[in-house]
């Protein structure tokens, strides 16, 4: 998984080649590692979890592209 | 605080009855039943989760006396198979007989010595350390140099007995030989599971993971639907979370949420295609899915879809409503199992780790319906502390869920145990659960 928007606050999680994470939100953009810690940007928090989900240890591509439950 | 059930404030969002009530297919009538739970406990001591005294508490009044699941039936087929129970400080033999299941504590009557290390095969139980040994049953077999002991009957040197029994193929034990039977504790529980015929069921998958955290603080991290709107967001578009519905009966809980429908924290209004891409956990890149229909919609084509897999699986005779197959209903058996209901194959049991208050064994179970001759179960996947969840990949995408919850159980025990207040609040209806919980145990803890 690469791109997610938030459900709540619209904002854009896109992963980068380099793991971390670019948000977009309301105009402001930030780049975020795993954990959340802020690495550039005018945009200064994002969602932990949106990162750990998108960044954070992952699963192999043929259980992802066959997500489909949740157990 | 409430004082009654019609008065207790609920979510905005649409009620889980009410969404029943539009399915095409209707459910069986125990997801129809309501039964809040009227209590006073609001908090609860931080100290149940990080005192050692409180710990101990527990292995004194709760853990010698309660049922609790021990294994499944399965994993002990043949007669000398036995596997180690263990719950903090006790450690219990549980055993295939030529009389069925029975349990001993893992004990040697010489000198207390460990019987066994680890699960197995035997013949009878033999003490590593001078000899001694006993049958399956728990009888005395042979005492070394039985002639320099004439003060030890062999009739009163048993393994020290456990209470042993099954329901829907798990098999539970009790330490205190006095406890009412296992049908009577598990018996709310029971008169609405038995409908999934858990028997039929096999071990699928089984991983288990050490986790930095008081067990209770783990397994009430999967007792409400509170926290996904913060620690899964990624759900939020298909869940309806705040709408949970939560009931208790006796020694048993149960909350069903909804999939395939909005979260009422959603600011938005998500068509049934979005709905959809929601539950399918669709990444904005991918492949599109195919377009829903027009009057069809996501809850009632994610039950379509699983019901036909269901049906290659089970037969064109299986007959699941719309809920069994959709939606996720939790119920919480006192004090620490938590199987899924309807088509879901989740169990979940939450013990402390090594005797420790702030380690706990966290275990997931998949339990799949089977055509044919059982499948051979799946031996437990261990992962340690510091092992990521996704080192299981045979949980699929719920070892990512997980590893959002793992991403703040070990930060709740840290600020649990630097916390300057006394206690932990509950809400009053999403954490009917967890209230419940501590009602029982505190019930157990000021028990003689």
């Amino acid at each position: 998984m690469t791109r997610l928007r938030h459900a709540i606050n619209g904002a854009m999680y896109t992963v980068l080649p380099d793991g971390l994470v670019k948000v977009e939100n309301n105009g402001l953009v930030g780049v975020f590692d795993r954990d959340g810690k802020h690495h550039s940007g005018d945009l200064t928090y994002a969602d932990p979890h949106m990162l750990v989900w998108l960044a954070g240890p992952q699963l192999s591509d043929d259980i992802e592209s066959g997500r489909k439950h949740r157990g | 605080m409430a004082s009654s059930a019609e008065n207790l404030p609920r979510s905005k969002g649409i009620s889980y009855q009410e969404l029943l009530r539009g399915d095409l297919v209707p459910p069986p009538a125990m997801l129809t039943l309501e039964n809040p739970y009227i209590s006073p406990l609001t908090s609860v001591p931080v100290a149940r989760y990080t005192d050692p005294a409180f710990h101990e508490l527990e292995m004194q009044k709760l853990w010698p006396r309660v049922w609790q699941m021990a294994c499944r039936e399965e994993e002990i087929p043949g007669v000398g198979d036995y596997i180690l129970y263990e719950i903090g400080r006790f450690s219990i033999l549980v055993v295939r007989t030529s009389q069925g299941i029975k349990a001993h504590h893992n004990v040697c009557r010489h000198r207390g010595r460990r019987l066994k290390d680890f699960d197995g095969h035997a013949a009878n139980f033999i003490c590593p350390f001078h000899g001694f040994s006993w049958n399956l049953d728990g009888s005395c077999r042979s005492v070394t140099s039985a002639w320099d002991f004439p003060h030890v009957e062999g009739d009163e040197f048993a393994l020290t007995p456990v209470q042993a029994d099954s329901w829907g193929g798990w098999v539970f034990i009790n330490m205190d030989m006095n406890a009412g039977p296992l049908a009577d504790f598990l018996a709310d529980l029971t008169a609405q599971f038995d409908y999934w015929q858990p028997a039929d069921r096999y071990i699928q998958a089984h991983v288990g993971k050490i986790m930095k955290c008081n067990w209770k603080a783990c397994q009430e991290a999967f007792m409400e639907a509170l926290h996904v709107s913060t620690t899964h967001p990624q759900l939020l578009a298909g869940i309806g979370d705040e709408n949970t519905q939560y009931d208790a009966w006796g020694n048993v809980s149960r909350a069903i949420t909804a999939n395939a429908t909005p979260s009422p924290h959603i600011r938005w209004d998500p068509t049934e295609q979005d709905l959809l891409e929601a539950v399918s956990m669709r990444d904005l890149d991918g492949p599109e899915l195919a377009k829903l229909p027009a009057g069809i919609t996501a809850r009632g084509a994610m039950a379509a879809g699983i019901r036909e897999s269901a049906q290659e699986l089970m037969g064109d005779d299986v007959t699941l409503s719309d809920a069994e197959l959709s939606d996720s209903i939790y119920y919480t058996q006192f004090p620490n199992f938590h199987p899924w209901g309807g088509m879901n194959r989740i169990v979940y049991r939450f013990r402390p780790w090594q005797n420790r208050p702030d380690r706990s064994l966290m275990e997931c179970y998949f339990m799949s319906p089977f055509e044919g001759e059982r499948p051979a179960p799946a031996p437990l996947h261990l992962l340690d502390e510091d092992d990521p969840w996704t080192d299981a990949p045979e949980l699929g995408m719920l070892a990512k869920v997980f590893t959002q919850d793992t991403f703040n159980l070990p930060q709740v025990q840290k600020g649990l145990e630097a916390a300057q207040f006394e206690e932990v609040v509950f809400a009053n209806y999403q954490e009917t659960k967890i209230r419940h919980f501590h009602d029982l145990l505190s019930q157990w803890t000021d028990k003689n």
